[in-house]
């Protein structure tokens, strides 16, 4: 079997077959203009729910410009094929095309935004393409819409009626088995973490923007298919097909039938379209019941029908098994070749927030292997240091060299690329993932073949595999083995913390951040975590590390460094600080220390 | 009714076939009955109710009311639907011009004929004879505004305010093409979409442009609201709105005093009529359905009634009520009617105004055969 088969195949599981088997079971022999129209339709819907599952269920984008690339494809479609008398062959590629291009440009402002923003930024493109729709009357036929646009021909065949609805549903498979395979991938595993929490995201060192940019494309061009379909379906195209109400549907199909999933959009389009048919005999009332079944779905099934199915099936059956730990991952430290060169070097880094001085001059050196330890009182700048050595702050002076790159300003993946990760003063993980997924999520891009390959790898269950049984290894090197399959959500503060230290390590790091590890751990957990980071460095990784317990961090570091008011006021060893008159005098007051000095 | 117009009517409606007792017609009534062209649906509706209820003894008729909403792909289901168990005798068919557009295609293929109110055009201008309209077309209602403006209110510096929608913009077309044959100045145009709820500010750009007529191409809800807006503002012009403002449930969302000056043109204005025949059908129709009845009603009713009485008279088909409505005369209660080979069946209008003393328009100039295309 050639490889893009193997691809696919490996997403082909028993359920999967048996329920498309059942769909052309019912639908293949349809005859009837009613029900084959219907089940296009609803096809149509499915395809648009699924590409909007790119973006919204998997990124977690609030886009609300999907119905308006739908709009855009069908306006594409019609133009080529009353203008050019294109047929099939070219109106959808030219559809998918054009889609996805005025996503790509869009992409460039809209992306940048978050929450709200992003999701007003997407419907003012929407209602930017609704006037011109409206507007444009040449092109576009104004108001009226353009009108004779002929069934889908594919290289002068017809696909009308039946042979259209199983087209339809052909591009239904083949663009939901592509959403089934990234969502159950490594990249899909980082989705996860980009919509959940994305701090997480850059602790896993997943290349969120990418991944949001490749999503909101590839959600854009499926719209834009469906849209070409749904043109050549009904044979007009108007503004209606810009309207917020395709919008309102896409939302519907995929919260109603499940975020994130194929089935869940493909169910949601089945319910979407069916069900206002089912309840015609209601007449007036028909869409108070609509709204009414929509609302009760929400309210007692919030995951949408498939995300609660697939909940009472993780209460009901056991989970899978914790997969053999491969220790093929070799040791934190990676570049084990003897050197001098320091793994971090800080020179003259200052960063200011408005008025507030957080960090100034301050210039420092961390060498491989070497255990650094960072105190300072409350707001004398220790997490904005952190923050600008991984990336997610960029200093406003002076420049950051990790292992002799200058990094200064780099996005937080490539830093991490670099061989830098991070745990944070307050714990990120993903609370519904499993613990050995939280982990196995930081391996993407670090398999052999880098980023692009676990890309262009999507599906290839060979690659999760190995992510997990790495993550295993790394869980089991860290006594977590016993919750590995247990969300990360679930477990208490502290074992919490040693998983955010499992992913960390996962990123095969020379430079590991730690953010107050100690935190809310007891004595006995202290010195076991104590044990281990000192295990780790004899295997030449090094450390930063962040705490307030100046009793665990003293008695573990190599070298310690005091910040205050964004200063470095001390640095030498735990013995030289803990006696420095500068940092006394800064943890407990300048007149407290000189009268205890006298 | 003269009486060589009966026989001719009869004659053309005998083409279809021989009388038959115990006819069955089927008839799907397939208009929007949610969302924002829900009134007039509900009128398209009534009208089609009202006119199977009165159907001739011999005609059984077999209907089903399926809501289009406003989209083209529902009109489709909706007619496939229709079509599922029986082939209908003849389809009611939505008055949005797009689900008409959308429309056109299958009743081609499944050769029934799509009876409307439609004021949209282009629905007949694709060469599709399975089309046929009963409420005069843009042509015909839009010359009768633009005429009574420039010849009975001698108007000619004209804003004109339309709706971004395909009513609006056909209409605005029409208009701007026959002010500029009317020798009259559209002085300012302005486009609003059916969204915008304060017309404050088009009111305020037509005022500047200093214009001496103000004439109104909007669906319902915008009629009423500029309609209020002028009044409250002291615009002080006179206002010739689209058909919209000819009906009752538009009226009724405006005091009687807000509407003095204003006039509508439309198709018919039951309410406005005298003739007995026209009254008992108002009659009728206030007991059915308890609303006062609109000119789309009306032109429902008389469409309905026509396939009714081709079917009476022998038509069994969908071909054989098509030849019978293209070929045929039929003197309704609105006007009468006739193909123009188009499918255009209607080519009367009238202009009524409102005194601000009630709610109750009066007819102010009737136009028969008004753009020649009767």
């Amino acid at each position: 079997m050639t490889r893009p088969l193997l691809w696919f195949a490996e997403g082909i599981r028993l359920p999967l077959l048996f329920a498309a088997g059942a769909l052309a079971a019912f639908m293949l022999p349809l005859e009837a203009s009613y029900p084959v129209r219907l089940l296009t339709q609803v096809g149509v819907y499915a395809l648009l729910g699924i590409g909007y599952q790119f973006v919204f269920g998997l990124a977690g984008a609030f886009s609300l410009a999907q119905g308006a690339f739908f709009g855009v494809g069908a306006y594409v479609a019609a133009l080529a094929a009353l203008q050019w008398d294109w047929t099939g062959e070219l109106t959808l590629p030219a559809a998918v095309l054009v889609a996805t291009a005025m996503a790509a440009l869009a992409a460039a402002p809209v992306l940048r935004l978050r929450t709200h923003y992003f999701a007003l930024a997407t419907l003012g493109i929407a209602q930017v393409l609704f006037v011109l729709a409206v507007g444009w009357i040449d092109l576009t036929g104004g108001a009226n819409g353009l009108a004779g646009i002929g069934e889908l021909m594919l290289w002068d065949q017809r696909l009308d009626g039946r042979d259209g609805m199983v087209f339809v549903w052909i591009l239904v498979a083949v663009v939901g088995l592509l959403l089934y395979q990234v969502r159950r991938s490594l990249v899909g595993l980082a989705f996860d973490l980009v919509r959940t929490d994305p701090f997480a995201a850059i602790a896993a060192g997943a290349p969120a923007a990418r991944l949001r940019f490749a999503a909101f494309l590839a959600s854009a061009g499926i719209a834009g298919l469906a849209g070409a379909l749904q043109v050549h379906s009904i044979g007009v195209v108007s503004p209606e097909v810009l309207d917020f109400d395709i919008m309102i549907r896409c939302l519907v199909v995929v919260v109603v039938g499940g975020v994130a999933r194929t089935s869940g959009a493909i169910l949601g389009a089945f319910v979407v379209v069916l069900v206002p048919e089912w309840l015609h005999a209601l007449e007036g009332y028909r869409l108070l019941v609509f709204g009414a079944v929509l609302l009760a779905t929400i309210l007692f099934a919030p995951e949408g029908i498939i995300g609660t199915a697939e909940r009472l099936r993780r209460r009901w059956l056991p989970g899978p098994a914790l997969p053999r730990p491969l220790a093929t991952l070799r040791a934190p430290g990676r570049s084990l070749l003897a050197t001098t060169r320091p793994v971090l070097s800080l020179e003259r880094v200052a960063k200011g927030f408005g008025g507030v001085v957080a960090l100034e001059g301050v210039t420092l050196k961390v060498a491989r292997g070497e255990i650094f330890g960072l105190i300072g009182p409350n707001g004398s700048g220790k997490t904005t240091l952190v923050d600008v050595v991984t990336g997610m702050t960029a200093p406003d002076e002076g420049r950051v060299v990790v292992s002799g790159e200058d990094l200064t300003g780099r996005p937080p993946s490539v830093i991490s690329r670099h061989g830098v990760a991070r745990t944070f003063q307050t714990v990120h993980l993903h609370p519904d993932m499993t613990v050995l997924d939280n982990v196995a999520a930081a391996r993407l891009g670090d398999l052999p073949g880098g980023p692009l390959g676990t890309l262009l790898a999507i599906g290839t269950e060979r690659r999760l595999r190995r992510a997990r049984g790495e993550a295993a290894a790394i869980l089991e090197a860290l006594d977590l083995a016993a919750v590995a399959m247990r969300p990360g959500g679930t477990l208490a503060p502290a074992l919490q913390r040693r998983v955010e230290l499992a992913r960390a390590l996962a990123r095969n790091p020379e430079l590991v951040l730690l953010d107050e590890p100690a935190a809310g751990l007891s004595e006995p957990e202290q010195a076991h975590l104590a044990e281990r980071l000192r295990a780790l460095k004899t295997r030449g990784l090094a450390m930063i590390i962040v705490d307030h317990n100046l009793g665990f961090l003293l008695g573990l570091a190599d070298r310690v460094a005091c910040l205050d008011q964004g200063r470095l006021i001390a640095i030498g060893t735990p013995e030289q600080v803990r006696n420095d008159p500068d940092v006394v005098s800064a943890y407990i007051g300048g007149g407290i220390a000189a009268r205890a000095a006298s | 009714m003269p009486s060589s117009r009966i026989l001719a009517t009869i004659a053309a409606l005998l083409v279809a076939g021989s009388a038959h007792a115990d006819t069955t017609a089927t008839i799907p009534v397939l208009v929007p009955l949610t969302g924002f062209l829900a009134l007039e649906g509900a009128s398209q509706r009534n009208g089609a109710l009202l006119a199977f209820r009165a159907a001739a003894a011999s005609v059984t008729v077999r209907h089903e009311v399926i809501d289009t909403a406003t989209s083209p792909e529902a009109a489709l289901n909706a007619f496939a639907r229709a079509r599922r168990q029986e082939a209908p005798t003849a389809v009611v068919a939505p008055m949005l011009g797009t689900q008409m557009l959308a429309l056109l295609p299958a009743a081609l293929e499944a050769r029934v004929p799509l009876i409307t109110v439609s004021g949209t055009a282009e629905i007949t201008e694709r060469g599709n004879p399975w089309v046929f309209r009963f409420f005069p077309g843009d042509a015909v209602v839009k010359t009768a505004q633009a005429r009574y403006v420039v010849e009975d209110l001698g108007r000619r510096r004209v804003a004109l305010v339309y709706q971004t929608t395909a009513y609006g913009q056909s209409g605005h077309r029409h208009l701007v093409d026959v002010f500029a044959r009317l020798g009259a100045a559209v002085v300012v145009e302005e486009g609003l979409a059916p969204a915008v709820k304060d017309m404050a500010p088009v009111l305020t750009k037509v005022r500047a442009a200093r214009p001496d007529v103000l004439v109104l191409q909007l669906h319902a809800e915008a009629s009423a609201r500029l309609v209020r807006q002028a009044a409250a503002l002291g615009l002080g012009l006179p206002i010739v709105a689209g058909s919209a403002m000819h009906q009752p449930a538009t009226v009724a969302l405006l005091e009687p005093a807000e509407l003095a000056g204003v006039c509508a043109e439309s198709g018919a204005s039951p309410i406005s009529e005298d003739a007995p025949a026209v009254r008992r059908w108002v009659a009728d129709y206030r007991a059915a359905f308890q609303v006062e009845p609109d000119a789309f009603a009306l032109a429902q009713y008389d469409g309905v009634a026509m396939v009714l009485a081709a079917v009476a008279a022998g038509a069994r088909d969908g071909e054989a009520v098509r030849r019978a409505l293209a070929a045929g005369r039929y003197e309704g209660l609105a006007m009468t009617y006739r193909s123009d080979g188009a499918g255009n069946m209607a080519h009367d209008a009238v202009i009524v105004c409102y005194d601000g003393r009630d709610r109750t328009p009066r007819v102010a100039r009737r136009y028969v055969n008004a753009a020649g295309t009767g």
